[in-house]
């Protein structure tokens, strides 16, 4: 995404950085830095812990630059080194829901929303209308579920750099965010009825 | 939730991203127009994901590019710091110190090896070396191998020179080996007193 609009590939910045030039660093930060912070806080749902998470990532970025190999996109990269000081941080701070599977097997539609009438979608509506509802949503799905929709339905990137960038086989990956859609609308019903 | 249902929802994603056949895309647009709940749950997803793509970026605030600078100055120090810190000499030369290690195996090896043959009980050392040459001298088959070659020659000096036959050196040969029997028999009875001490 960020390389179709730059002259310098995102590769090329990081191999002048490998080679001394402090600049090439600081466009990369430039870069990639509103992306990455995007990405944690959807992630962690805290804007200030967000930012911290991405600092944290330049600085791994900036004192391990050689461990970078032109193998892989420096995107695939450096979006892994985010999301994995991201979970990290969740799993200190043990808030996260236990995903269960019954619940997406049990569920109820008809409870959920009881005004629901033939054709209407209220549901629908509520998300249309106040996008924020996905956010709370989305801080109440299991960890490898909200990465995954993340990378994918906000970060638009493809399920190939997706499988890259959780290291999990493709159609894990296709499998897993697809589950992930469904149980996302699933906490919007939870979030709509107790509101 | 019915059989179609769950078919219905694996397909979801497939039919998002246009990854789709031919024959589940007769299946999922027939449950699409027959079930509400599942039109309703495509319509939520689509939804979302419209949404989602369009939830605003998070500014980066000024506070971010100063912490950041920060953290990189802090580790730009730190490596200084490292760098002007005297290391050892195994740290610059990391494989001087495998061959040093190596060195101190063979080391010790080589002392317990050593340490092994000193305390060894096959050690002959309970026979004093002098007695000891002295009855290899006699006993040993190589102290008479030795002998023989000096006095073949002997012998092949008296037939290629047959005036050495007459010269009084030749006397001395036959005096050498009269003393050489005299000696034998010394030996030997120096031998029949060692056998006991060996035998102790």
């Amino acid at each position: 995404m960020a390389n179709s609009n730059h002259e310098v590939s995102d590769e090329q910045l990081i191999k002048k950085f490998q080679e001394g030039d402090e600049s090439a660093f600081e466009e990369l930060v430039n870069r990639f830095s509103k992306r990455l912070t995007h990405f944690a806080y959807r992630y962690v749902n805290d804007r200030g812990v967000a930012e911290d998470i991405v600092q944290e990532t330049f600085l791994k970025v900036y004192k391990n630059k050689h461990s970078y190999k032109p193998i892989a996109k420096f995107s695939t990269w450096i979006f892994t080194i985010t999301g994995n000081l991201a979970k990290t941080k969740l799993r200190k701070w043990k808030t996260r829901q236990t995903y269960n599977f019954s619940n997406y097997e049990d569920r109820d539609w008809e409870n959920t929303l009881e005004d629901e009438s033939e054709d209407t979608n209220p549901q629908k509506e509520i998300i249309q209308t106040d996008p924020e509802v996905i956010q709370q949503a989305l801080a109440n799905l299991p960890d490898h579920s909200k990465k995954v929709i993340i990378l994918r339905d906000i970060q638009e990137l493809s399920y190939d750099e997706i499988s890259k960038i959780t290291d999990v086989a493709l159609g894990t990956v296709k499998s897993r965010i697809n589950r992930a859609r469904i149980k996302l609308q699933d906490e919007i019903s939870k979030i709509i009825k107790n509101n | 939730m019915e059989q179609d249902c769950y078919d219905f929802q694996e397909l979801i994603s497939k039919f998002i991203d246009g990854e789709i056949n031919y024959k589940e895309r007769e299946f999922f647009e027939n449950h699409l127009s027959e079930c509400l709940d599942c039109r309703h749950l495509y319509e939520n997803i689509k939804a979302t994901q419209e949404e989602m793509s369009e939830l605003p970026e998070p500014e980066v605030t000024p506070e971010f590019m100063e912490g950041l600078q920060e953290k990189i100055l802090e580790a730009k120090e730190k490596e200084k710091e490292e760098s002007y810190r005297p290391k050892g000499f195994f740290q610059n030369i990391p494989t001087l110190s495998y061959v040093f290690g190596a060195c101190i195996i063979l080391l010790i090896a080589g002392f317990s090896i050593y340490q092994y043959n000193q305390a060894s009980p096959t050690k002959k050392a309970s026979v004093p070396k002098l007695v000891k040459d002295r009855v290899n001298q006699v006993s040993s088959p190589g102290s008479a191998k030795t002998q023989q070659p000096t006095q073949k020659k002997q012998q092949q000096n008296l037939v290629s020179n047959p005036k050495k036959a007459g010269n009084p050196d030749s006397n001395s040969t036959n005096t050498d080996t009269n003393k050489n029997n005299l000696d034998q028999s010394k030996l030997n009875k120096m031998q029949e007193k060692i056998v006991p001490v060996q035998g102790q």
